[in-house]
Protein backbone atom coordinates (compact mmCIF):
# COMPACT_ATOMS: atom_id res chain seq x y z
CA UNK A 1 0.00 0.00 0.00
CA UNK A 2 2.68 2.16 0.86
CA UNK A 3 4.89 1.61 -2.20
CA UNK A 4 1.35 2.59 -3.76
CA UNK A 5 1.29 5.66 -2.12
CA UNK A 6 4.78 6.69 -3.41
CA UNK A 7 3.48 5.79 -6.83
CA UNK A 8 0.29 8.06 -6.17
CA UNK A 9 2.26 11.04 -5.13
CA UNK A 10 4.35 10.86 -8.35
CA UNK A 11 1.11 10.70 -10.18
CA UNK A 12 -0.07 13.25 -8.66
CA UNK A 13 2.92 15.25 -8.98
CA UNK A 14 2.34 15.31 -12.79
CA UNK A 15 -1.15 16.01 -12.29
CA UNK A 16 -2.92 12.69 -12.35
CA UNK A 17 -6.60 13.56 -10.93
CA UNK A 18 -7.16 10.25 -10.87
CA UNK A 19 -4.15 9.54 -8.62
CA UNK A 20 -5.35 12.90 -6.54
CA UNK A 21 -8.41 11.20 -5.67
CA UNK A 22 -7.03 7.91 -4.85
CA UNK A 23 -4.86 9.48 -2.14
CA UNK A 24 -7.72 11.49 -0.68
CA UNK A 25 -9.99 8.55 -0.31
CA UNK A 26 -7.12 6.69 1.39
CA UNK A 27 -6.03 9.69 3.55
CA UNK A 28 -8.47 12.24 4.03
CA UNK A 29 -10.98 10.22 6.74
CA UNK A 30 -7.63 9.43 8.70
CA UNK A 31 -6.31 12.66 8.38
CA UNK A 32 -9.72 13.88 9.41
CA UNK A 33 -9.80 11.99 12.43
CA UNK A 34 -6.23 12.63 13.66
CA UNK A 35 -6.92 16.66 13.55
CA UNK A 36 -10.58 16.16 15.32
CA UNK A 37 -8.77 14.36 18.09
CA UNK A 38 -6.48 16.95 18.29
CA UNK A 39 -8.17 19.57 17.87
CA UNK A 40 -11.49 18.84 19.62
CA UNK A 41 -13.42 20.62 16.55
CA UNK A 42 -15.09 19.08 13.73
CA UNK A 43 -14.98 22.40 11.66
CA UNK A 44 -11.15 23.02 12.76
CA UNK A 45 -10.57 19.32 12.48
CA UNK A 46 -11.87 19.82 8.39
CA UNK A 47 -9.69 22.96 7.67
CA UNK A 48 -6.99 21.42 9.00
CA UNK A 49 -7.05 18.15 7.06
CA UNK A 50 -7.18 20.92 4.14
CA UNK A 51 -4.47 22.63 4.85
CA UNK A 52 -2.61 19.12 5.21
CA UNK A 53 -3.43 18.24 1.34
CA UNK A 54 -2.51 21.52 0.19
CA UNK A 55 0.57 20.47 1.63
CA UNK A 56 1.09 17.11 0.08
CA UNK A 57 -0.37 18.68 -2.93
CA UNK A 58 2.91 21.20 -2.88
CA UNK A 59 4.69 18.46 -2.03
CA UNK A 60 3.79 16.19 -5.14
CA UNK A 61 5.85 17.34 -7.37
CA UNK A 62 9.05 17.21 -5.53
CA UNK A 63 8.53 13.67 -3.92
CA UNK A 64 10.74 10.76 -4.32
CA UNK A 65 9.62 7.18 -4.22
CA UNK A 66 11.66 5.23 -1.18
CA UNK A 67 12.93 8.31 0.89
CA UNK A 68 9.90 8.52 3.60
CA UNK A 69 6.95 6.69 4.28
CA UNK A 70 4.13 8.43 2.69
CA UNK A 71 1.78 7.56 6.21
CA UNK A 72 4.52 8.65 8.41
CA UNK A 73 5.34 11.57 6.73
CA UNK A 74 1.61 12.64 6.34
CA UNK A 75 0.87 12.47 10.12
CA UNK A 76 3.94 14.42 10.45
CA UNK A 77 2.45 16.91 8.45
CA UNK A 78 -1.06 16.76 10.21
CA UNK A 79 0.87 16.65 13.42
CA UNK A 80 2.73 20.00 12.45
CA UNK A 81 -0.35 22.06 11.24
CA UNK A 82 -2.56 20.76 14.23
CA UNK A 83 -0.03 21.86 16.37
CA UNK A 84 0.05 25.59 15.04
CA UNK A 85 -3.08 25.47 15.05
CA UNK A 86 -3.36 24.74 18.85
CA UNK A 87 -0.31 27.42 19.26
CA UNK A 88 -2.62 30.48 17.09
CA UNK A 89 -5.22 29.45 19.05
CA UNK A 90 -3.69 29.85 22.60
CA UNK A 91 -1.98 33.33 21.50
CA UNK A 92 -6.21 34.40 20.52
CA UNK A 93 -8.16 33.07 23.16
CA UNK A 94 -4.97 32.45 25.89
CA UNK A 95 -7.25 29.44 26.56
CA UNK A 96 -7.86 25.73 26.65
CA UNK A 97 -9.95 24.85 23.78
CA UNK A 98 -13.84 25.11 24.69
CA UNK A 99 -14.58 20.93 24.83
CA UNK A 100 -18.34 21.85 24.11
CA UNK A 101 -16.81 22.25 20.68
CA UNK A 102 -15.90 18.79 19.35
CA UNK A 103 -19.12 18.50 17.74
CA UNK A 104 -20.46 20.21 14.26
CA UNK A 105 -23.97 20.66 14.99
CA UNK A 106 -27.03 19.43 16.88
CA UNK A 107 -27.20 16.51 15.06
CA UNK A 108 -24.11 15.24 15.88
CA UNK A 109 -24.33 16.19 19.54
CA UNK A 110 -27.72 13.70 19.27
CA UNK A 111 -25.28 11.12 18.16
CA UNK A 112 -22.44 11.01 19.41
CA UNK A 113 -23.39 9.34 23.40
CA UNK A 114 -22.34 10.82 26.46
CA UNK A 115 -19.55 8.23 26.77
CA UNK A 116 -17.69 9.39 23.92
CA UNK A 117 -18.53 13.21 25.11
CA UNK A 118 -16.57 12.47 28.07
CA UNK A 119 -13.44 10.95 26.32
CA UNK A 120 -13.56 13.98 23.76
CA UNK A 121 -13.03 16.40 26.93
CA UNK A 122 -10.72 14.17 28.70
CA UNK A 123 -8.29 13.99 25.92
CA UNK A 124 -8.55 17.28 24.71
CA UNK A 125 -7.14 18.28 28.51
CA UNK A 126 -3.88 16.44 27.27
CA UNK A 127 -0.19 18.10 26.94
CA UNK A 128 -0.28 18.38 23.08
CA UNK A 129 2.65 15.65 22.75
CA UNK A 130 0.47 12.98 24.58
CA UNK A 131 -2.35 13.57 22.79
CA UNK A 132 -0.06 13.48 19.81
CA UNK A 133 1.69 10.45 21.11
CA UNK A 134 -1.92 8.54 22.23
CA UNK A 135 -3.97 9.44 19.36
CA UNK A 136 -1.41 8.02 16.76
CA UNK A 137 -1.22 4.79 18.75
CA UNK A 138 -4.33 4.34 19.79
CA UNK A 139 -6.64 5.65 16.99
CA UNK A 140 -4.35 6.00 14.01
CA UNK A 141 -2.92 2.60 14.41
CA UNK A 142 0.69 3.37 13.93
CA UNK A 143 3.47 1.05 15.15
CA UNK A 144 5.76 2.83 17.83
CA UNK A 145 8.92 3.12 15.49
CA UNK A 146 6.50 5.08 13.52
CA UNK A 147 4.77 6.90 15.33
CA UNK A 148 7.72 7.73 17.41
CA UNK A 149 9.46 9.16 14.14
CA UNK A 150 6.36 11.15 13.13
CA UNK A 151 6.96 12.92 16.82
CA UNK A 152 11.00 12.87 16.41
CA UNK A 153 11.42 11.32 19.72
CA UNK A 154 12.59 7.99 20.68
CA UNK A 155 10.85 4.75 21.23
CA UNK A 156 11.27 4.65 24.41
CA UNK A 157 10.82 8.63 24.97
CA UNK A 158 7.26 7.66 22.61
CA UNK A 159 6.28 5.01 25.45
CA UNK A 160 6.94 7.45 28.53
CA UNK A 161 4.27 9.62 26.48
CA UNK A 162 2.34 7.01 25.96
CA UNK A 163 2.11 5.97 29.49
CA UNK A 164 1.97 9.74 30.79
CA UNK A 165 -1.09 10.18 28.88
CA UNK A 166 -2.82 7.17 29.33
CA UNK A 167 -2.40 7.65 33.11
CA UNK A 168 -3.82 11.10 32.32
CA UNK A 169 -7.05 10.12 30.93
CA UNK A 170 -8.02 7.47 33.14
CA UNK A 171 -7.66 10.17 36.08
CA UNK A 172 -9.34 12.65 34.13
CA UNK A 173 -12.26 10.34 33.28
CA UNK A 174 -12.41 8.90 37.25
CA UNK A 175 -13.02 12.69 37.83
CA UNK A 176 -15.28 13.90 34.98
CA UNK A 177 -17.58 10.14 35.03
CA UNK A 178 -16.27 8.06 38.01
CA UNK A 179 -18.94 5.26 36.59
CA UNK A 180 -17.33 5.14 33.40
CA UNK A 181 -13.91 2.90 34.86
CA UNK A 182 -15.10 1.25 37.51
CA UNK A 183 -12.28 -0.15 39.81
CA UNK A 184 -9.81 -0.03 36.81
CA UNK B 1 9.55 -10.57 30.58
CA UNK B 2 8.67 -9.30 34.66
CA UNK B 3 5.81 -8.03 35.62
CA UNK B 4 6.61 -4.55 36.09
CA UNK B 5 7.73 -4.97 32.01
CA UNK B 6 4.45 -5.68 31.63
CA UNK B 7 2.97 -3.29 33.33
CA UNK B 8 4.84 -0.76 31.66
CA UNK B 9 3.70 -1.88 28.27
CA UNK B 10 -0.17 -2.05 29.09
CA UNK B 11 0.18 1.32 30.22
CA UNK B 12 1.53 3.25 27.24
CA UNK B 13 0.00 1.10 24.76
CA UNK B 14 -3.10 -0.72 26.16
CA UNK B 15 -4.34 -4.74 26.10
CA UNK B 16 -4.48 -5.28 22.86
CA UNK B 17 -1.62 -7.07 21.66
CA UNK B 18 -1.20 -5.67 18.35
CA UNK B 19 -0.40 -2.26 19.68
CA UNK B 20 2.59 -3.90 21.66
CA UNK B 21 6.54 -4.24 20.41
CA UNK B 22 6.95 -6.71 18.10
CA UNK B 23 9.84 -7.94 19.49
CA UNK B 24 7.83 -8.22 23.05
CA UNK B 25 4.44 -9.86 22.30
CA UNK B 26 5.31 -13.55 22.58
CA UNK B 27 6.49 -12.97 26.29
CA UNK B 28 3.75 -10.68 26.99
CA UNK B 29 1.47 -13.60 25.93
CA UNK B 30 3.31 -16.11 27.77
CA UNK B 31 3.64 -13.99 31.11
CA UNK B 32 -0.46 -13.34 30.76
CA UNK B 33 -0.99 -16.81 30.23
CA UNK B 34 0.79 -17.74 33.55
CA UNK B 35 -0.26 -14.66 35.91
CA UNK B 36 -3.36 -13.70 37.64
CA UNK B 37 -1.62 -10.26 38.28
CA UNK B 38 -0.30 -9.83 35.02
CA UNK B 39 -4.56 -10.59 33.76
CA UNK B 40 -5.45 -8.05 36.09
CA UNK B 41 -3.84 -5.15 34.56
CA UNK B 42 -4.21 -6.52 31.28
CA UNK B 43 -7.78 -6.06 32.56
CA UNK B 44 -7.69 -2.81 33.51
CA UNK B 45 -5.96 -1.24 30.31
CA UNK B 46 -8.81 -3.12 28.56
CA UNK B 47 -11.16 -0.61 30.73
CA UNK B 48 -9.54 2.12 29.20
CA UNK B 49 -9.16 1.38 25.53
CA UNK B 50 -12.52 0.43 25.72
CA UNK B 51 -14.12 3.76 26.53
CA UNK B 52 -11.28 5.32 24.13
CA UNK B 53 -12.83 3.41 21.17
CA UNK B 54 -16.11 4.91 22.15
CA UNK B 55 -15.10 8.06 20.29
CA UNK B 56 -16.21 7.34 16.50
CA UNK B 57 -13.97 8.96 13.97
CA UNK B 58 -16.29 11.33 11.99
CA UNK B 59 -16.32 10.55 7.97
CA UNK B 60 -15.07 13.80 6.44
CA UNK B 61 -17.62 15.13 4.65
CA UNK B 62 -17.91 15.06 0.93
CA UNK B 63 -17.57 18.85 -0.21
CA UNK B 64 -14.22 18.97 2.14
CA UNK B 65 -13.31 15.92 -0.35
CA UNK B 66 -14.27 18.02 -3.42
CA UNK B 67 -12.29 21.31 -2.00
CA UNK B 68 -8.99 19.67 -1.66
CA UNK B 69 -9.53 17.81 -4.98
CA UNK B 70 -9.94 21.05 -6.38
CA UNK B 71 -6.76 21.99 -4.91
CA UNK B 72 -4.91 19.26 -6.79
CA UNK B 73 -2.15 20.10 -8.78
CA UNK B 74 -2.53 21.34 -12.39
CA UNK B 75 -2.15 18.63 -15.34
CA UNK B 76 1.68 19.24 -16.34
CA UNK B 77 2.07 17.11 -19.15
CA UNK B 78 0.21 19.59 -21.79
CA UNK B 79 3.38 22.07 -20.60
CA UNK B 80 5.94 18.73 -21.04
CA UNK B 81 4.66 17.90 -24.19
CA UNK B 82 4.78 21.79 -25.45
CA UNK B 83 8.59 21.80 -24.61
CA UNK B 84 9.16 18.63 -26.25
CA UNK B 85 7.31 20.31 -29.07
CA UNK B 86 9.52 23.34 -29.47
CA UNK B 87 12.68 21.26 -31.10
CA UNK B 88 10.37 19.00 -32.99
CA UNK B 89 8.85 21.99 -34.61
CA UNK B 90 11.99 23.81 -35.35
CA UNK B 91 12.95 20.35 -36.75
CA UNK B 92 10.26 20.40 -38.83
CA UNK B 93 10.46 24.08 -40.25
CA UNK B 94 14.47 23.02 -41.36
CA UNK B 95 13.42 20.20 -42.88
CA UNK B 96 10.51 21.39 -44.89
CA UNK B 97 12.87 24.35 -46.18
CA UNK B 98 15.68 22.42 -47.12
CA UNK B 99 13.08 20.09 -49.10
CA UNK B 100 12.03 23.24 -50.65
CA UNK B 101 15.60 24.36 -51.77
CA UNK B 102 16.18 20.92 -53.05
CA UNK B 103 12.82 21.13 -55.56
CA UNK B 104 14.00 21.68 -59.42
CA UNK B 105 13.10 25.45 -60.05
CA UNK B 106 9.64 25.30 -62.72
CA UNK B 107 11.75 28.52 -64.66
CA UNK B 108 14.26 26.53 -65.78
CA UNK B 109 12.06 23.62 -66.44
CA UNK B 110 10.27 25.61 -69.34
CA UNK B 111 12.99 27.81 -70.77
CA UNK B 112 11.65 31.07 -72.89
CA UNK B 113 14.77 32.25 -74.10
CA UNK B 114 16.64 30.59 -76.86
CA UNK B 115 20.31 29.25 -76.67
CA UNK B 116 22.51 31.60 -77.96
CA UNK B 117 20.37 34.83 -78.33
CA UNK B 118 19.97 37.20 -76.15
CA UNK B 119 16.38 39.04 -75.21
CA UNK B 120 15.75 41.01 -72.00
CA UNK B 121 13.02 39.84 -70.25
CA UNK B 122 10.33 42.64 -71.98
CA UNK B 123 11.24 40.99 -75.17
CA UNK B 124 9.96 37.42 -73.87
CA UNK B 125 7.16 39.26 -71.95
CA UNK B 126 5.93 41.06 -75.10
CA UNK B 127 6.99 38.32 -77.52
CA UNK B 128 4.81 36.05 -76.03
CA UNK B 129 1.54 38.02 -77.36
CA UNK B 130 3.31 38.76 -80.31
CA UNK B 131 4.01 42.02 -80.31
CA UNK B 132 7.59 42.99 -82.22
CA UNK B 133 9.16 45.20 -80.12
CA UNK B 134 11.85 46.91 -81.78
CA UNK B 135 9.20 48.40 -84.17
CA UNK B 136 7.64 50.03 -81.58
CA UNK B 137 10.25 51.49 -79.97
CA UNK B 138 10.05 55.19 -80.30
CA UNK B 139 13.09 57.25 -80.84
CA UNK B 140 13.26 58.59 -77.52
CA UNK B 141 13.70 62.53 -77.40
CA UNK B 142 14.77 62.67 -81.23
CA UNK B 143 12.69 63.11 -84.37
CA UNK B 144 15.53 64.94 -86.16
CA UNK B 145 16.89 62.95 -89.42
CA UNK B 146 19.97 65.36 -89.75
CA UNK B 147 20.64 63.76 -86.22
CA UNK B 148 19.97 59.89 -87.36
CA UNK B 149 16.43 59.38 -85.73
CA UNK B 150 13.81 57.63 -87.48
CA UNK B 151 11.84 59.73 -89.92
CA UNK B 152 8.94 60.38 -88.32
CA UNK B 153 7.15 63.69 -88.40
CA UNK B 154 8.18 65.97 -86.33
CA UNK B 155 6.22 68.07 -84.30
CA UNK B 156 7.01 71.89 -84.67
CA UNK B 157 7.45 72.93 -81.03
CA UNK B 158 9.35 70.04 -79.87
CA UNK B 159 11.93 69.89 -83.10
CA UNK B 160 12.84 73.69 -82.92
CA UNK B 161 13.69 72.87 -79.06
CA UNK B 162 15.99 70.26 -80.04
CA UNK B 163 18.10 72.31 -82.02
CA UNK B 164 18.45 75.10 -80.05
CA UNK B 165 19.37 73.11 -77.34
CA UNK B 166 22.48 71.60 -79.76
CA UNK B 167 23.21 75.15 -81.62
CA UNK B 168 23.94 76.39 -78.21
CA UNK B 169 26.06 72.92 -77.10
CA UNK B 170 27.70 73.97 -80.74
CA UNK B 171 28.74 77.53 -79.74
Amino acid sequence: MDDADDVLMLRAGRGDRVACQTLVERHLGRTTSFAQRMLASRPDAEDAAQEVFLRVWSAAPRWKAGTARFTTWLHRVAMNVCLDRIARRRETTSDIPDVADHRAGPVDALAESETARHVRTALATLPETQRVAVTLCHFQGLRNDEAAEVIGVSVEALESLLARGRRALRARLRQIAPALLGNA
Amino acid sequence: MTLARLEEILDAYGADPVRWPDGERAAMLDLLARSPDARRRRDEAAALDELLDAVPATPPSPALAARILAASPPRRIARRALVALVPLAAAAVVTLWLGLERQPSRRVAAPAIAVGEYSSPTDVLLGSYGVADYATVPGIGCDDSVLGCPGVAPAAGKSQSLRQTSGRVRA
